[in-house]
């Protein structure tokens, strides 16, 4: 019994005392152990802007001399794909469109700059979403989801937000014409825009 | 009388008693302030180090805890450090996206998920950083200064939040 109290008095101001002691950043929390448990704390804060986002790869040309391609062809108007890409899309460009805000619509549109030519128009140049199957010479125009440039923005897509980057590359095509004027050995070029916004 | 002699033989314990003084500082908030860096990454996840930190660790927070014997001897033989934190960013930022490591660890690559290294998720429970074996007179301290990186996720999105870390030291 006598040795119970003593015990009893050793052990109780741990016991007593025993506490959570808590602090912030910039306190200096004291304790004592066993008994005490010191619980510091500080504040993470993640600030993520709303952001838009575009990426465009690249530049593409479609050189009826090469000695791959067929010209003219046997029946006009004759469709190609492009020669040449700079990216990873072998059948045009590289798109990808970002937007992390769920309250914003985005929308992407595309535009030109204007004809190739005197007798090479901006209409003959066609985009259809990565995929598209070409359509057959002879038929105009193209059909499926084909649709001529023009020098007005026209909508591609919209959306909510993206998760991540989200892939709207594009596939282009040219449409031979018969009354399609040589160009000269650079060629003749036209500037496609690409455009997002968020409202 | 008797009591004021309970009193007395109560507070004589208390210093008496074999105790080990313990102690813990850190010493800032932090902050991933994604405006100022580039974002959105091109590649998910990205991971980044704060952009508000400590003076003396810009990837984190200085982190102190120290023992001192307090008596003839120790009545504790280990010394636990550990973290954990209040819960999520928001609904589409989990908690899970914030790191932590012993300060010096490398950021880890763009893409690579999880951040791998030394780099441990954030969760509600406590998970052990560190226990050391308490011994010897006099005052032992421990510098642990400690890095963070968030993870930016490719479902993000846009807001500002704030969650709680808790560090907490005790003896046994």
């Amino acid at each position: 019994m006598k040795l119970t109290w003593i015990m009893l008095i050793v052990l109780a101001p741990t016991l007593v005392l025993a506490t959570i002691i808590r602090g912030g950043p910039g306190d200096r929390i004291m304790g004592f152990a066993p008994g005490d448990t010191l619980v510091d704390t500080l504040y993470v804060t993640v600030r993520v802007p709303a952001r838009i986002g575009l990426y465009v790869n690249g530049n593409t040309e479609f050189d009826l001399g090469d000695p791959a391609v067929t010209f003219p062809p046997v029946v006009f108007p004759g469709y190609y794909d492009p020669t040449t890409v700079s990216g990873t899309n072998t059948d045009g460009i590289d798109v990808e469109v970002f937007s992390n805000s769920q309250a914003l619509t985005w929308y992407l549109q595309t535009n030109g700059s204007g004809d190739f030519s005197a007798t090479i128009a901006l209409d003959q140049l066609f985009y259809a979403q990565d995929g598209e199957p070409n359509p057959a010479d002879g038929t105009d125009p193209p059909g499926g989801n084909w649709l001529p440039f023009t020098t007005t923005y026209t909508q591609i897509a919209s959306g909510l937000g993206t998760t991540g980057w989200q892939d709207e590359s594009q596939d282009f095509l040219f449409q031979a014409e018969v009354d399609d004027q040589p160009t000269p050995a650079a060629g003749e070029t036209v500037v496609i825009r690409y455009r997002v916004y968020a409202e | 009388m008797k009591r004021t002699l309970l009193l007395l033989l109560f507070l004589s314990a208390s210093l008496l008693h074999s105790r080990t003084r313990i102690r813990l500082t850190l010493d800032s908030n932090v902050e991933f302030d994604l405006s100022q860096v580039i974002y959105p990454p091109f590649v998910f996840p990205t991971y980044y180090f704060p952009t508000m930190a400590s003076g003396f660790n810009p990837h984190g927070i200085m982190l102190t805890f120290a023992y001192q014997r307090i008596g003839p001897q120790h009545d504790i033989s280990d010394l636990y450090l550990a973290t954990r934190a209040s819960g999520d960013f928001s609904s589409s930022i989990a908690l899970g996206q914030l790191y932590f490591a012993p300060s010096g660890e490398p950021l880890p690559p763009a893409g690579v998920d999880p951040p791998g290294g030394n780099w441990r998720a954030y969760s509600i429970i406590y998970q052990e950083i560190e226990h050391i074996q308490v011994s010897g007179p006099g005052l032992q301290q421990f510098d642990r200064p400690q890095d963070y990186v968030f993870k930016a996720d490719a479902d993000d999105e846009s807001g500002n939040s704030s969650i709680v870390v808790y560090y907490r030291v005790y003896g046994l």
